[in-house]
């Protein structure tokens, strides 16, 4: 095939499934103008749901930053028994089905779950509640930072941590000057990545939260709802802030990429 | 600080990579350890810095068992193959981190650093990045960083190894001068039989994880321990049964018992001296090496049969192949 | 390591344990029942449609911005992670717009198979473009003049010189592409309005059933596709093996 026939293959394809839809939505929420779209943004229950997806990133992206350096750390820098399984583990949350994270989380900590009547005996509500949403994005965005990491981590090798204990640097003194700094931008590449998924989980905290408005929804639940009440208005112009999130996470990707590459 | 080195022992896995190792490294001295790759040089040298651990033996560092302390514990200094800057912070930064992690004050690591960016000739360089250097430059921050907070021993990994000869031959006179000025005792990793004979004061080959020969380039040189010493170490051939090298051959006017017979193939002349590959006969190849006044003296040519006498010769038991 | 057990382990035995509760004559009933083998079957089928429709057009989408040069070529470059970071739901969402009721092009797909196959596009366009695009980077292009000066043509320089070294690539997004197209929910729960028999898939189905209450019956099922992520990772690691065999002493 000649190229210019190739090329209009490409750009037609992802014109017709991403581009295309993408600029209608566009277009439809400031089809009438802004007010529709500001009136559905600046709802209560809007207002909150943007407030609860914000909170959970809050908590969840460090969570999984820490864990994703220390699980990158230990397994390009260490040999242990279950190795290969902690790597398989980290993958599964990337090829599992969010319901499926949500139905295990159910199961889990509902009321005739494993955890769930120690729980609510004790008076901690875990499902329907914050605390299962914040699990379920945590189990959802895990891999991000430790697949970013662990690649760097391989290539940079030891030596400069190696150089830094004949220096007379100890083991934290170390993580802290050299080893980290050296990974910083695939940190922050990863990190990125999970705050996008963060913002955009939707299928697992579906079925942990009970779908409570004002209280337990999300913004990407809420524009089901939206939708579902016929608000088409409401759900694009929610639609239309995640997918400017969105862009942004594009456009900081793409700054960062050759950083990280030439870390 | 004096090293010790007592029957280390190390493998990685299958791989016996030292096998009881003993070395004594005078203070103030500049040893070199020289062998060909795999030999387990690197392993010693990492073991002495603490960065492996053998599985028996002993190191003492001025008389102190120091074969339990971890690197930051041993003051040496180390100088890594591929210098293994800290790529994120300026070369004025590498050069301090190790006063810094000490917690000197402020105002001495500043006065250090500049010290040695002027030892290492780099001052004016101290806010770029090692990414932005030369090789050699590089190579310099290294050092001065690993002098940085003074330790007793310096230890370099084939230092001038991915450098090229220009820069090699400046950085060796330089790492002379440099042991003049600092006398630390200094031990460094090559496989350059060059290097090492030009460099150190005394020289210890190694060859698959065995020590075969310590000694002052000079000695290893004229009495050689071993084949694979003598080999190494400078050019050698083998002669009706021992070995000789190229220099000590002597051309004899006629037939004798303790000389061999062999033809002139071909000769070139190398500067100074005059380089004769011969076939000796049993078709051996066969290098002598003579000054350009003796070549012409002795009015060689091609096609001619001669008789070799070994001036000096070795034989080691057993001669292989 | 504790965390991740606390995390991902413990979850993910509860949801096996539940399954296998009632015993595995429920167990059976569950996943036998028709409407979710049903529900199975279009989930698989348009999992498979989808990875092998991926394998080509990632693969023209790779080559095109590997190898073409036009203006914006970078922005184009960048928008195929969009579905990487766009929340699965407005995905669904941007989808209607353009192929729903209120289309501008009087396309309508809500309620069909093919909003399904749609929907599981737009999310898993980026895997195979960005497992081959590395390759074709690192693929020198003096190997291919090479075969050309020893008389290949472009086509038997493309299936005999290029594609093996793709191959590992595009099985790989291949894969990833099927496991997120397998399990994918937000982007199909509007679009296709979950016709039992119809248009339901599995993600939807077990949401279903968890909502009326037979959490043993979405656990069955939901146990199936854990199943499918499993052995889809299980076959990306393999792949990853065996590609780089040869680059191995």
């Amino acid at each position: 095939m000649n190229r210019l026939g190739l090329r209009v293959v490409a750009l037609g394809y992802l014109a017709l499934v991403l581009a295309g839809p993408l600029g209608i939505v566009f277009w439809r929420t400031f089809e009438h103008g802004l007010a529709p779209a500001w009136n559905a943004l600046t709802q209560p229950e809007t207002i909150h749901a943007f407030e609860l997806t914000l909170l959970i990133t809050a908590i969840a992206v460090p969570v999984n930053t820490v864990f994703g350096v220390v699980c990158a750390l230990a397994i390009v820098r260490r040999d242990f028994p279950g190795k290969g399984v902690l790597n398989a583990f980290i993958d599964l949350p990337l090829a599992l089905s969010p319901v499926v994270v949500g139905l295990s989380l159910f199961l889990l900590y509902g009321r005739q779950g494993w955890f769930g009547g120690w729980l609510e005996d004790h008076g901690v509500q875990v499902l329907f509640a914050l605390p299962a949403m914040v699990i379920a994005t945590i189990f959802v965005s895990l891999p991000f930072v430790a697949r970013e990491v662990v690649p760097t981590l391989r290539e940079i090798g030891n030596d400069q941590e190696q150089a830094a204990y004949t220096l007379g640097a100890g083991g934290w003194s170390t993580f802290w000057r050299v080893t980290l700094p050296s990974i910083r931008w695939a940190v922050v590449y990863g990190v990125i990545l999970t705050t996008a998924r963060c913002l955009g989980e939707y299928g697992a905290v579906a079925v942990v939260s009970g779908r409570l408005q004002g209280q337990t929804e999300t913004a990407t639940l809420r524009v089901q709802e939206r939708y579902e009440s016929y608000d088409l208005a409401g759900a694009y112009a929610i639609s239309i802030v995640l997918a400017l999130l969105a862009i942004g996470v594009l456009v900081g990707l793409t700054v960062i990429r050759p950083r990280e590459e030439n870390a | 600080m004096s090293i010790v080195v007592q029957g280390v022992s190390k493998r990685f896995g299958d791989f016996v990579a030292l096998e009881a190792v003993s070395l004594d490294v005078p203070s103030g001295s500049l040893t070199a350890l020289l062998g060909p790759s795999g030999s387990g040089k690197s392993t010693l040298l990492r073991i002495v810095a603490g960065l492996e651990t053998p599985d028996c033996g002993e190191i003492r560092l001025e008389g102190g068992d120091a074969t339990a302390l971890a690197p930051q514990q041993r003051h040496v200094g180390f100088v890594f193959q591929h210098y293994a800057p800290f790529k994120h912070m300026t070369v004025r930064e590498n050069v301090a981190f190790g006063l810094k992690v000490r917690k000197k004050p402020k105002a001495e690591i500043r006065e250090r650093v500049e010290q040695l960016l002027s030892l290492v000739q780099l001052q004016g360089f101290g806010h770029r990045y090692p990414a932005q250097l030369s090789g050699g430059q590089r190579q310099r921050m290294a050092l001065a960083r690993a002098l940085a907070p003074e330790p007793k021993v310096l230890l370099l990994d084939e230092p001038f190894g991915a450098l090229d000869a220009r820069v090699r031959a400046e950085l060796r006179e330089w790492l002379i001068h440099l042991h003049d000025v600092v006398h630390v005792t200094t031990v460094f990793v090559t496989h350059d039989r060059e290097e090492a004979m030009e460099v150190a004061d005394q020289i210890a080959v190694l060859n698959e994880g065995r020590l075969e020969q310590v000694g002052a380039p000079r000695e290893l040189y004229d009495e050689p321990a071993s084949e694979f010493v003598m080999r190494f170490v400078g050019d050698a051939h083998e002669v009706g049964g021992v070995l000789v090298r190229p220099h000590d051959l002597e051309f004899l006017d006629g037939a004798s018992s303790d000389a061999v017979e062999a033809m002139i193939v071909k000769s070139t002349v190398l500067g100074r001296d005059v380089k004769v590959e011969l076939h000796g006969a049993d078709g051996a190849e066969i290098v002598a090496l003579l000054t350009r006044e003796r070549f012409e003296q002795l009015g060689l040519w091609r096609g001619q049969t001669v008789w070799l006498r070994p001036e000096r010769e070795r034989v080691f038991a057993p001669v292989a192949a | 390591m504790t965390f991740l057990t606390v995390i991902v382990g413990l979850p993910l035995a509860a949801l096996t344990w539940a399954a296998t509760k009632e015993g595995s004559q429920t167990f059976r009933d569950a996943i036998t029942s028709p409407q979710a083998i049903a529900a199975l079957k279009l989930t698989l089928l348009a999992a498979v449609a989808v990875a092998l429709l991926n394998a080509v057009l990632g693969t023209i989408t790779a080559w095109v911005l590997v190898r073409d040069e036009f203006r914006g070529k970078a922005v184009v470059n960048a928008i195929v992670d969009l579905p990487f970071a766009l929340p699965t739901i407005v995905a669904g969402l941007t989808i209607l717009a353009l192929y729903g009721p209120r289309s501008p092009i009087g396309v309508d797909v809500t309620y069909t198979r093919t909003a399904i196959v749609l929907a599981m596009m737009f999310v898993t366009l980026p895997f195979v473009v960005r497992t081959v695009q590395p390759v074709l980077e690192e693929l020198d292009a003096e190997v291919e003049e090479a075969a050309r000066s020893l008389g290949a043509s472009s086509l038997t320089t493309f299936r005999r010189v290029i594609f093996p070294n793709l191959l590992p690539g595009i099985l790989s997004g291949m894969a990833l592409a099927f496991a997120k197209a397998v399990g994918e929910f937000g982007a199909l729960v509007i679009i296709t309005g979950n016709l039992p028999f119809r248009t339901e898939v599995a993600s939807v189905y077990i949401f279903g059933r968890i909502e009326s209450g037979d959490t043993a019956a979405a656990a069955a099922v939901a146990v199936v596709l854990l199943l499918i992520s499993f052995a889809a990772l299980l076959l990306i690691g393999a792949i990853r093996h065996f590609a780089t065999k040869h680059e191995r002493a």
